[in-house]
């Protein structure tokens, strides 16, 4: 499992004077870095190969200002191009404000095509199946 | 029916790989959702918090290109419902994005969820458009 902190700015916060929804979208992908780096270590540009085909976020508590929120992210479903990110963002006293889930594809961008995982990634990604306890699922 | 909002895709909303940045659609479904809901309600509006989003992409957008977003109702509940957005490229009629977002009517006051009022559910009724798809509005 990795895990991300990060501090709400002041620009991420809407008229209604909560976290707005796209920009939980930008915490979950940051919190995905290290993950970026399982496939690409040196984060190369040039060398980049995941692509986002799904996305969503159950937002569960509003977040305000100045706030510092946890995102944990860690693997579940493998499939052959394919695999699931599991993602939940706790408040600092425990509660979840959201839980996310992305599909990467592991993806050839000169191709323009999925390229199935290659077997170190794999077991790279198979140490991280594991999310925080007490985390909420999904919505239906 | 459909409501359509028209946006040109800014240079800002592309990410190093040069194309638009998965969380930029997001901000792209909640112009189309607005707009869909300021157009249809005029002036009145009601308070609104989202329980959740998701979308599908379909292809890569790009600075340059102009999208037609689509907006309509998936479902209609108690107290939310579900907007559904397409996003097309203007130029090419290619289907790029598919979302939803299940919106709540919410007071801010109490921080409750509180029953759609029936002039709401009157207003859009032209805009319902219930999925089959699985996955899709449930």
């Amino acid at each position: 499992m990795f895990e991300k902190h990060v501090v709400v700015r002041f620009g991420e916060c809407d008229g209604l004077g909560h976290v707005n929804n796209g920009t939980y979208f930008t915490y979950l992908e940051e919190a995905r870095m290290d993950l970026f780096r399982v496939f690409n270590p040196s984060l190369d540009l040039k060398l980049w190969n995941l692509i986002v085909a799904s996305t969503r976020c159950d937002f569960l508590k509003q977040a305000s200002y100045a706030q510092d929120l946890f995102v944990f992210t860690w693997i579940g479903r493998m499939g052959n191009s394919s695999f699931v990110v599991e993602q939940a963002i706790q408040d600092i006293q425990g509660e979840w404000v959201a839980r996310g889930q992305a599909t990467l594809l592991a993806y050839d961008y000169a191709e323009g095509k999925p390229v199935p995982l290659w077997s170190d990634v794999r077991e790279r990604l198979e140490v991280h199946l594991t999310g925080p306890q007490g985390v909420p699922p999904v919505r239906a | 029916m459909r409501h359509q909002t028209k946006l040109k895709i800014r240079f800002g909303d592309t990410d190093m790989l040069g194309h638009v940045n998965n969380a930029s659609y997001f901000t792209y479904m909640e112009e189309g959702r607005t707009q869909f809901l300021l157009d249809v309600m005029g002036m009145t509006s009601f308070p609104l918090i989202l329980a959740s989003a998701k979308v599908d992409f379909l292809a890569q957008t790009f600075f340059g290109q102009t999208l037609i977003i689509e907006s309509f109702i998936s479902r209609m509940g108690n107290s939310s419902f579900d907007i559904t957005s397409r996003m097309l490229v203007d130029e090419t009629n290619e289907a790029v994005f598919e979302g939803v977002a299940t919106v709540v009517h919410f007071n801010y006051e109490t921080q409750r969820s509180e029953r759609v009022p029936d002039t709401f559910r009157r207003l859009v009724a032209d805009y319902i458009e219930v999925s089959t798809k699985p996955g899709a509005g449930e």
